[in-house]
C-alpha cells in the first residue's frame, strides 16, 4: 500500500523526479516516484537550459503538492484553468480563475486545491522571480 | 541523449511551456493538467461505492416505456424490490426494509406521506421520463445521508442546472412519449432549459395515464389498476463567483389512481411545493443551505371497479424542511461534515359523513386531528483517506422527534358505531404527546486491494421513530381499521401511541472484482440487520361479516417486535464482444437472496421477496440496440401467518427489446412478458378490487404481455 505523504514531507516530495505519464492518460500518476533524482551526468550545455531543468523540476513538485488536495467523488465533468503567482519564498501571492469550466463547483474546487496546497517549497535560486507565474488546468471526470 | 533533448522531452511531457523570451520580466509557466477522477472506490467512500448504485438518464430512457413507476424500475437492482401499490406508487423495499424505514429524497428533500394507505409515497412525485439520475445505497449509508431511518437510501435527482458558455445562450431539452398496449397506457414528457452563463431556467413536465391492465394467461383484468397524473416543475438556478443558488417550484395533479390491493382508491391528489437551496464553495469548505415547503391534498373514494358505494376520505399535509450543512477539508486526508436538519409535518385526516348511511354518519370521522411530527437532527461525520487505496467515513447523529395530535371523533354514537365510540373516548382521554431521543451512528471502510478488487465494510446503528399513523390511528371498528395500513393485505390496523422507535444494527460487506476496462465484473454483497422494536403487528381480533362469520381478515395493532434480515446480493457482467463507441454485446446477471425472521413470533416477516435471478443480454451496434431479459423468481413460501399472507408460485418471464436511433430520435419497441405468463406478484398483496367485484380473493397478478413503444429525442 502506497501511503500518502504527510504534510511535513511535502518538501521531500519535491526533491525527487516525478515521472509523468503522457498527457491525457486517465490513470492518475503516482504522487511521488520512488527513485532518487535523475542524475544530470551530461555536461551542462548552458545556463538557460539548466534553469529550465530546475524550473521543470520545481513545477513537477508544485503539481504533486496541488494534486494531493484533489477532492474525491465529485462526479462532474469539466476543466477549469487556474492561474497563480508565487513569491520567492513559495508563498501564494495571487490565484484566480483563468478559464471557467462553466460549473462553479468545479471552478472553486480547482482554486481551492491550489490555495490549500500553498505555501509551496521555496523556489530554487536559479529560477528567476519573473518565472513564478503559473497556469494549471484541472480536469474533473 | 543530449541534454537539450531530455529537457525538451521533459518540457513537452510536463506541458512546460517556459520558453524564455528576452526582455520580458514576467512569463507564465504552464503546468500539465491535473486529472481528478471520481470513479475510484476509495474516493467515493461516502457514497458506499460498492453497495451503492447510480441509475443514469440513459438507463432510465431505455426503461421509461416499460413502467411509469420508479420503484418498479428500481426493482431491477440487486437487493431492491417493489411492493405493489397504484400504477405509479409502488413502495421500494431494500434488503427487506420498506416504507419510512428507507430514506427517499427527491432533489435532496424528504416528502411526507399524506395518506393512511401510503398512496402517495415520495417516488410517486417523480416520473422516469423526466429525472436525470437515481442513486440507491443498499448497504450501510452514512448518517449524513439522513436521519429517522433504519434502511437504505434512494435519492432522485432531476436534471442539474446547465449553463451556457460565456456570451452565449443555451437552449436545450428532451422530449419523449410512450405507449403500452397492456392497459392502453400512454404518456409524454418534456424538459426545456434556457440558460445564460449565470442564470438557468428549466421546465419539466410529464403526463401519464393508463386503464386497468390485464394479467397473463387466464388472469384477465386486474381491477382498480388505472391511473393518471400530470407533473409540472420550474427550476431556476443562479451561478455566481462562489456558489449556486437554486429555486424550484412544482405542482402535481393526479385525478385518479386505482389501488388493486386496497379498499380505497385515490380520486384526487394535488401537491405543490417550493424549495430553495444554496451551495457555496469556499476555500475553507462547502456550505449547503436548503429549505422546502410542500402542501398536499389527498382524497380517496371508490373508482369504477369498487362501486357502488361512497366513502370520502380527505388527508391534508403541510411539510416544512430546512437544513444547513458544512463540509470542511481540514487536511489533505480529512474532511469533516457537520449538519443540522429540521423537518415539520402537519397532518389532518377527516372522513366526511355519507348522507343516508347509518354507519358513516351523521358526523365526520376525525381520523387524525392536526397531528404534528417535528424532527430536529444534527450530525458530525469524519471522512479520512488513509492512503490512495483506503478510506473511511465515521459519523454520529442525534434526532429528536416530537409528535402530538388533537382529539378525535367517530362518525356517530349509534349502536353499530360502539367500537369506535369507545376507542375515541379512550384515545381522547390519554396523553398523546411523545418525544423520542434517537442516537445513530455509522462507520464505513473501503479498501482497494488492487486495481481489480475493492472491499467495503459497513456497520450502522440507526433509529426510526414511528410515523403518525402508526402512533395515532385509533379506530377499533372493522371498517375504520381496514382503512389504515399500507400492506395490501386487506387487514385492519390500529395504532399505538406507546410505540417505541425501531432500532437497527446492520453489518454490510461487499467485494467488487473486475472494473473499468475489464471484460467482466462481479459484486458480492452479504448483509445482516437486526431490528429491535421493529414495528410489526399483533393480533387483536378476527374481522367478521354482517352474520358474525370470520371474513378471513383480521384486526391487528401496530406492535414493537424484534426482527432480523440477512441475505446476499450478487451481480456481474461479462463483455461478450466490444466494438467502437460503446458498441458491443454484454451479458449481465444478478441474484438476490434474503431471509427474514420475526424473532418475537418465530415466523417470517411480512412481504419479503423470494429468491430472484435475472439474466440479460444487451447488444448495440451503431444505431441499433437489442436486448433480452430473463427473470426467474422462486416460490414464496415464507409468509407471515399473523396477516394471513398468501404464498405465491415460482415464475419465469422473458422480455425482448429493440431500439433504433435515426436523426436523433430514438424509437423503441419492447415486448414485455413475451409468453403472456400468468403469475402472482410476490409483494402484490391481495386483489381487493377484484374481490369486491367477483367475491373471489386472489393475489394481485403481474402484468401479462405488453407491447411497449417509446420515442425520445434531445435537442
Ligand atoms: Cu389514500
Amino acid at each position: 500500500m502506497q501511503e500518502r505523504p504527510e504534510r511535513s514531507t511535502l518538501a521531500a516530495g519535491l526533491q525527487s523526479r516525478t515521472m509523468l505519464p503522457p498527457a491525457g492518460l486517465a490513470q492518475e500518476p503516482p504522487l511521488i516516484a520512488p527513485g532518487p533524482a535523475a542524475p544530470a551526468s551530461d555536461p551542462t550545455p548552458g545556463a538557460d537550459s539548466r534553469t529550465d531543468d530546475v524550473l521543470s523540476r520545481y513545477v513537477d513538485g508544485l503539481r504533486a503538492a496541488i494534486l494531493r488536495w484533489k477532492p474525491g467523488g465529485l462526479r462532474k465533468e469539466g476543466t477549469a484553468i487556474v492561474g497563480f503567482r508565487l513569491d520567492r519564498e513559495g508563498r501564494l501571492i495571487s490565484s484566480q480563475l483563468v478559464e471557467s469550466s462553466g460549473d462553479v463547483q468545479i471552478d472553486r474546487m480547482a482554486l481551492r486545491m491550489v490555495r490549500r496546497a500553498a505555501p509551496f517549497r521555496k523556489p530554487d535560486e536559479e529560477i528567476p522571480a519573473g518565472k513564478l507565474d503559473f497556469v494549471l488546468p484541472v480536469r474533473f471526470h | 541523449m543530449p541534454e537539450y533533448c531530455r529537457l525538451l522531452r521533459v518540457a513537452l511531457s510536463a506541458g512546460c511551456a517556459a520558453i524564455p523570451m528576452a526582455g520580458h520580466a514576467q512569463e507564465t509557466t504552464s503546468i500539465e493538467a491535473i486529472d481528478v477522477a471520481s470513479d475510484r472506490a476509495s474516493e467515493n467512500v461516502a457514497r458506499t461505492p460498492i453497495t451503492g448504485v447510480r441509475v443514469d438518464r440513459q438507463t432510465l430512457e431505455r426503461r421509461q416505456a416499460r413502467s411509469s413507476d420508479i420503484a418498479e424500475l428500481l426493482a431491477d437492482l440487486p437487493g431492491v424490490s417493489a411492493a405493489t401499490g397504484g400504477g405509479f406508487s409502488s413502495m421500494p423495499s431494500i434488503r427487506g426494509l420498506s416504507e419510512q424505514r428507507l430514506t427517499v429524497l427527491v432533489d435532496g428533500f424528504a416528502i411526507d406521506a399524506a395518506c393512511p394507505n401510503d398512496m402517495n409515497p415520495p417516488l410517486s412525485y417523480t416520473d422516469p421520463q423526466s429525472i436525470s439520475s437515481i442513486t440507491v445505497l443498499t448497504g450501510v449509508a452514512p448518517v449524513s445521508s439522513g436521519g429517522d431511518n433504519i434502511g437504505g437510501v434512494i435519492s432522485v435527482e432531476s436534471a442539474p442546472p446547465k449553463f451556457a458558455v460565456m456570451g452565449r445562450t443555451l437552449v436545450t431539452g428532451e422530449a419523449s412519449s410512450f405507449y403500452r398496449s397492456n392497459g392502453d397506457a400512454f404518456g409524454g414528457a418534456a424538459t426545456l432549459t434556457v440558460a445564460g452563463p449565470g442564470l438557468s431556467a428549466t421546465y419539466t413536465g410529464s403526463y401519464i395515464r393508463s386503464d386497468q391492465y390485464h394479467g397473463g394467461g387466464n388472469d384477465g383484468l386486474v381491477r382498480s389498476s388505472e391511473y393518471a397524473k400530470t407533473d409540472h416543475a420550474l427550476a431556476l438556478a443562479w451561478q455566481h463567483a462562489a456558489g449556486l443558488l437554486r429555486l424550484k417550484g412544482g405542482i402535481q395533479s393526479s385525478p385518479y389512481e386505482g389501488f388493486p390491493n386496497q379498499y380505497m382508491d385515490m380520486v384526487d391528489n394535488k401537491s405543490w411545493f417550493v424549495n430553495a437551496s444554496y451551495e457555496g464553495y469556499f476555500d475553507w469548505g462547502d456550505l449547503e443551505l436548503k429549505a422546502a415547503y410542500r402542501d398536499t391534498d389527498h382524497a380517496m373514494n371508490f373508482l369504477e371497479d369498487k362501486l357502488p358505494g361512497a366513502m370520502p376520505m380527505n388527508t391534508e399535509v403541510h411539510s416544512l424542511d430546512a437544513s444547513a450543512k458544512v463540509s470542511l477539508p481540514v487536511s489533505m486526508h480529512d474532511t469533516v461534515r457537520i449538519g443540522s436538519e429540521y423537518h415539520h409535518q402537519w397532518l389532518d385526516d377527516r372522513w366526511p359523513p355519507v348522507p343516508g348511511n347509518t354507519m358513516m354518519g351523521p358526523n365526520a370521522f376525525v381520523n387524525i386531528n392536526g397531528a404534528t411530527r417535528d424532527r430536529i437532527g444534527a450530525f458530525a461525520e469524519w471522512e479520512r483517506h488513509w492512503s490512495d487505496r483506503a478510506s473511511s467515513v465515521v459519523g454520529i447523529r442525534y434526532d429528536r422527534v416530537e409528535m402530538d395530535t388533537g382529539t378525535v371523533q367517530p362518525y356517530g354514537t349509534g349502536m353499530m358505531q360502539m367500537a369506535d365510540v369507545m376507542a375515541a373516548s379512550a384515545f381522547n382521554a390519554a396523553g398523546r404527546k411523545r418525544t423520542d431521543n434517537n442516537w445513530s451512528g455509522s462507520a464505513l471502510f473501503v479498501y482497494e486491494v488492487s486495481a481489480r478488487a475493492a472491499l467495503e465494510f459497513g456497520y450502522a446503528h440507526k433509529v426510526r421513530s414511528p410515523n403518525i399513523y402508526e402512533r395515532y390511528s385509533w379506530g377499533r371498528g372493522s371498517m375504520a381499521s381496514r382503512m389504515i395500513g399500507w400492506y395490501g393485505d386487506g387487514n385492519g390496523y390500529v395504532g399505538d401511541p406507546d410505540l417505541a422507535p425501531e432500532k437497527a444494527d446492520t453489518l454490510s460487506a461487499a467485494l467488487a472484482l473486475g472494473g473499468e476496462g475489464s471484460a467482466w465484473t462481479l459484486r458480492i454483497a452479504p448483509y445482516y440487520t437486526r431490528v429491535d422494536d421493529y414495528i410489526d403487528a399483533a393480533f387483536l381480533q378476527d374481522l367478521t361479516d354482517m352474520a358474525g362469520m370470520p371474513t378471513g381478515f383480521v384486526q391487528l395493532r401496530f406492535a414493537n417486535q424484534d426482527a432480523e434480515f440477512y441475505g446476499i446480493d450478487l451481480s456481474g457482467t461479462v463483455q461478450l464482444a466490444k466494438g467502437e463507441n460503446g458498441d458491443g454485446t454484454r451479458l449481465s446477471g444478478s441474484m438476490s437472496w434474503l431471509e427474514s425472521h420475526n424473532l418475537t413470533d418465530g415466523g417470517p416477516v411480512y412481504r419479503q421477496m423470494p429468491l430472484a435471478v435475472k439474466i440479460g443480454v444487451a447488444h448495440r451496434r451503431d444505431a441499433l440496440e437489442l436486448s433480452a431479459d430473463f427473470e426467474w423468481v422462486a416460490r414464496k413460501t415464507r409468509v407471515d401467518a399473523t396477516r394471513n399472507e398468501p404464498m405465491t408460485a415460482a415464475y419465469a418471464l422473458l422480455d425482448l427489446g429493440a431500439a433504433y436511433t435515426v436523426s436523433g430520435i430514438r424509437v423503441s419497441l419492447d415486448v414485455e412478458n413475451v409468453f403472456d405468463t400468468a403469475y402472482d406478484l410476490p409483494l402484490g398483496g391481495v386483489s381487493l378490487g377484484d374481490y369486491k367485484a367477483t367475491g373471489v380473493l386472489r393475489s394481485v397478478p403481474g402484468r401479462g404481455r405488453s407491447f411497449n413503444l417509446g420515442f425520445s429525442t434531445r435537442f
